[in-house]
């Protein structure tokens, strides 16, 4: 081989051409070629955190049952023309897809009857169409303690995180002090002394009265107790972002502590306050079913999944599917949010990402 | 590391007292009176039994009089629940049968956490790595008194094989303890399985490795030292938690522990009583978070040394 | 290739290396053919990502999660890295075969003291009674330049200093008397200072114990101090390998001129420009069957998009893998 020739543009094509090369192969490369190169071989650049989650089976699967869930909880009602409350007359104890007397002889008359698929309860009302009403109340429940878990934790984080020093300290060890309380014992005081006060608002009317002292307190309860979560989170966050540029520059041109907390810093911890808020509806919900499980929990005649599965405990020798069927979607709905929730938090971490690549 | 301790001490003697006075305080801002209920309506009997057992005191001087004497074990009396039955007496009387159950439900549920979690981890992406995921992800949906509920169906009244009232035999005591260390157990197997996973995804591990460590050494001793941390943390609380009690269980199996009685004398108010066992679970809680603060310097060095070095 | 009488003590054929999900024209190590022989070094150079690390797994017989080996082979004195059994190679790597690491901070437990983790070392060899365990420890400390040895025993990796990490780690690596030392970019985490330090133990310790060492690193200057052999890499193949001499005094193709170029000197004038290739690599990964440095190449020609250059012969201890070469 001669190395020491200089490169030049002699080229003999005679030579090469039965090598397969072709005439201008040894011509240096112009840009037009590199550029087509180029083209050809850019990469689809990685989906966003959104396309990262839906690759996850993890949180694909818990957003299908919640999806489910929803479709159940609030379409199902409309396929069935029972009411929650309503009592049919010697319909109690009705086995699942049995008629009542009234109901078989319309149905010797050519009427249509809608079937009891899952029977009725002691007291005649269809049993699906209270699951179904039950697991909207639930989720309702849920998602509204939490909403307000994170609104009262989002603040105090963000006003530890943004004002650092003795304030964040003095706010962390309240939150220490807060995260002690047992939530048990809020919940049942508070339900306690509402008792009153609220009878005497029940009878001017309003659906968020309606749903019991019990329930009202344990939203009072979370938002006394269970902020700290989100609030650590969301103090790191903040924390982090703190001295980055951008805020700097929101600062210099004049803006205020709260307009930058609101505008700039919030929406950056948005994934996170959403993962968080998602694996606390469990809490939520979890916290709930106990209540009902004590008698205190959503008043009657609403019903949420909790209180049918307490119900339904009452009567588990004779009647076990009361139990069972609550209890079933009770623990598809945790399930669903878990998995969604851990699905989110693991699409945010950008180390999990990491570990797909070699 | 002893001014360390003595520091952690006094903060958490003083988050016992704030947590103390929290619960004082909430409890005489719930409207309605002890004495109000059942027999006593005549408002100015009321008022005497207040004056009697010094409800009718400034807050402050009550919350310190209380404390004063529950330092040397002068808890009060029962207001309702067992009239006039020393709260210390009760407290020693039912204490050990919660602390019982709940010390077994732990020794199970920590180990079995543990191992599984590290099968798991070990033997990522295969099936047994599935299986453990989902069931531990079924074990933290369900809610404690299903469980309970068709654990007592199940075995107790369906096969019939094991008690389900009381604590008598050492049978006894499994159904409660099985219900009650389920969540701990999915919950600690989660846990640790994170944690492996993302020591064994660390440089030291593949060093250790090709120095020709087996993968049980590699497991035992370098990753699960590290992946005990997060597990301690969650554990502590935990064990407070299941030592004072779980209402579901207990009430479930019958069992007569504190969880139980201490949610009844809440809906009855007496004071006491819920005073005395808030601050009980709170010392405990608090002693816990010291135990495994302390127990996280023995494990890892880094901050051992750190701390040592500051102190100097 | 192999006109020794002795067998090669690391063959490696043809040997390529994917990852699951990354696209499949582009494996993190291509078709790379290397050997080497006993009491030899040879030295892998290449910038960060061209695949060195993935490499000096393959031969380890230890790749990260998802990586195997698709084609050729990886043999040691002649036997399959890949086909042995795992008790075999455990054996292999405790014995034969030791791996020091860039980072000491990453490559050492953190939880467990220097002492313990020499002694966990020494009892895969069999040093189990601990008097002799702490004997063999100590002697190993300062074989490398650790002293006080007595003291640093009871240390823990964070309180050493990078340069002590650096030679714990290959104490570490030295306890099983390995033939082949594999040092994956040994001084990257050091001072200059330091890492002359480093370079030097090495030396010694290859002369004493007549180790052969597969040297991965990127600077220049350790190479020049080290190494018999040297090979370019980059993009997962190996562009040209040949003799230390040829390589530094007649490097052929355009990537090991720019990486020589590129090397600040001692003897350049002041205020002299520092000479980089220009580009990234990886930026953009090589489409097809073509040169995978052909888009950074200044002497890139249309060929070299079009078709992979073989590697051909370029002398009697000189390879490369250039259409340049072509041309003649």
């Amino acid at each position: 081989m001669n190395k020491g020739r200089p490169w030049s543009f002699q080229v003999d094509t005679e030579r090469f051409r039965y090598a397969g090369y072709r005439e201008d192969d040894f011509l240096p490369a112009g840009p037009e070629q590199l550029a087509a190169v180029i083209q050809a071989a850019e990469p689809a650049r990685a989906g966003r955190i959104a396309g990262r989650l839906l690759r996850s089976r993890q949180a694909l699967s818990g957003l299908i049952i919640l999806g489910l869930l929803l479709l159940f909880a609030v379409v199902g009602p409309m396929a069935i023309p029972y009411g929650y409350d309503q009592q049919i007359r010697g319909g109690n104890h009705l086995r699942p897809l049995e008629y009542t007397a009234a109901e078989e002889q319309l149905l010797a008359a050519g009427d249509p009857v809608c079937p009891h698929w899952l029977g009725c309860d002691g007291l005649g009302r269809d049993y699906l169409v209270r699951l179904m009403y039950g697991a909207r109340i639930s989720l309702l429940v849920g998602l509204s303690a939490a909403l307000v878990a994170l609104a009262v934790g989002a603040a105090m984080g963000a006003l530890a995180g943004w004002l650092g020093g003795r304030a964040d300290l003095i706010l962390m060890r309240v939150a220490e002090v807060f995260s002690a309380v047992p939530d048990v014992l809020v919940v049942l005081l508070l339900q306690v002394s509402l008792e009153e006060p609220l009878r005497q608002l029940l009878g001017r009317g309003g659906s968020f009265v309606a749903l019991g002292p019990g329930l009202i307190s344990m939203f009072m309860a979370f938002a006394l107790l269970y902020w700290v979560g989100m609030a650590r989170v969301v103090r790191g966050q903040v924390l982090r972002l703190k001295g980055q540029d951008f805020v700097l520059a929101a600062r210099a041109l004049g803006g205020g502590s709260g307009r930058i907390i609101r505008r700039h810093l919030l929406p950056h911890c948005a994934g996170e306050i959403i993962a968080v808020t998602c694996l606390q509806i469990p809490g939520a919900i979890f916290l709930e079913s106990f209540l009902s499980f004590l008698g205190l929990g959503v008043a009657a005649p609403l019903a949420s999944l909790g209180s049918l599965a307490a119900d339904g405990l009452g009567g588990v020798y004779s009647y076990p599917d009361r139990l069972v069927w609550p209890a079933l979607l009770l623990t598809l709905m945790i399930l669903a949010f878990n998995l969604l929730g851990d699905g989110l938090r693991d699409a945010l971490d950008p180390r999990t990402e990491q570990e797909a690549r070699p | 590391m002893l001014t360390y301790c003595l520091k952690r001490i006094a903060l958490a003697i003083l988050t016992v007292l704030a947590t103390a006075f929290l619960t004082f305080w909430l409890m005489n801002a719930v409207p309605g009176s002890p004495f109000y209920s059942d027999k006593y309506q005549d408002p100015q009997i009321v008022a005497e039994l207040e004056a009697k057992y010094g409800l009718d005191q400034p807050l402050l001087k009550q919350f310190g009089t209380y404390i004063f004497g529950f330092i040397q074990g002068e808890m009060g009396v029962s207001l309702k629940m067992q009239k006039n039955r020393q709260v210390a007496e009760i407290i020693t009387e039912k204490f050990p049968v919660s602390a019982g159950v709940g010390l077994a439900a732990l020794g199970w549920a920590m180990p079995a956490g543990l191992l599984l979690g590290m099968l798991a981890a070990w033997k990522r992406g295969a099936w047994p790595d599935g299986l453990l995921r989902a069931l531990a992800a079924l074990g933290v949906a369900v809610p404690g008194f299903v469980l309970a509920a068709l654990l007592l169906l199940l075995f107790g009244v369906a096969l019939k094989i094991l008690p389900t009232w009381g604590l008598d035999s050492w049978r006894a005591y499994i159904l409660p303890c099985l219900a009650l260390g389920l969540y701990p157990m999915c919950y600690i197997l989660r846990l640790t399985r994170a944690a492996m996973l993302e020591i064994l995804s660390q440089e030291y591990i593949r060093a250790a490795r090709l120095r020709g460590a087996g993968t049980g050494r590699l497991l035992f001793k370098h990753a699960l030292r590290g992946a005990i941390l997060p597990v301690l943390t969650y554990a502590g609380p935990l064990a407070a938690y299941l030592i004072t009690g779980g209402f579901v269980v207990e009430s479930v199996f019958s069992i007569p522990g504190l969880g139980r009685y201490f949610v009844q004398s809440v809906l009855a108010r007496d004071y006491p009583l819920i005073m005395a066992t808030t601050i009980l679970l709170a010392l405990l809680l608090v002693a816990l978070i010291l135990l495994v603060d302390i127990l996280y310097h023995l494990v890892d060095p880094r901050i051992r040394l750190a701390k040592e070095a500051r102190d100097e | 290739m192999n006109v020794l009488q002795q067998p090669l003590l690391l063959e490696i054929d043809r040997l390529t290396v994917a990852f699951d999900g990354s696209a499949g024209s582009n494996p993190a190590v291509d078709n790379v053919s290397l050997h080497l022989e006993e009491n030899q070094v040879l030295a892998l150079v290449g910038e960060s990502g061209c695949g060195k690390s993935t490499l000096a797994g393959a031969v380890l017989g230890l790749l990260p999660r998802g990586g195997r080996p698709v084609q050729g082979t990886v043999l040691y004195r002649e036997e399959n890295v890949w086909a042995m059994n795992p008790a075999r190679l455990r054996a292999l790597r405790r014995r034969h075969l030791a791996l020091v690491g860039a980072n000491g901070l990453d490559s050492l437990d953190p939880l467990y003291s220097v002492g313990n983790q020499l002694r966990e070392a020494l009892a895969q060899q069999g040093n189990r009674l601990k008097a002799a365990a702490r004997a063999r420890a100590l002697t190993l400390l300062e074989q490398v330049g650790l002293s006080p040895a007595e003291e640093l025993l009871g240390k823990y990796p964070h309180q050493l200093s990078g340069g002590q990490r650096q030679r714990l780690l290959i104490a570490l690596a030295l306890a099983g008397t390995p033939r082949l030392l594999i040092a994956d970019e040994p001084t990257n985490a050091l001072d200059v200072t330091v890492q002359a330090g480093v370079v030097q133990l090495l030396r010694q310790l290859r002369q004493e114990r007549r180790m052969s060492m597969l040297l991965i690193s990127h600077d220049l200057a350790s190479v020049a101090a080290l190494a018999e052999r040297v090979a370019v890499m980059y993009g997962g193949r190996i562009l040209e390998q040949g003799s230390a001499e040829e390589m530094f005094y007649r490097p052929l193709h355009p990537y090991t001129k720019g990486l020589l170029a590129a090397a600040p000197r001692r003897a350049a004038p002041a205020g002299a420009r520092l000479q980089p290739i220009p580009g990234q690599p990886g930026e953009r990964p090589a489409p097809g069957d073509s040169c995978c440095f052909a888009l950074r190449c200044p002497c890139c020609m249309n060929i070299c998009l079009r078709r992979r250059p073989e590697e051909t012969v370029a002398g009697p201890a000189h390879q490369v893998a250039c259409w340049l070469t072509e041309l003649g």
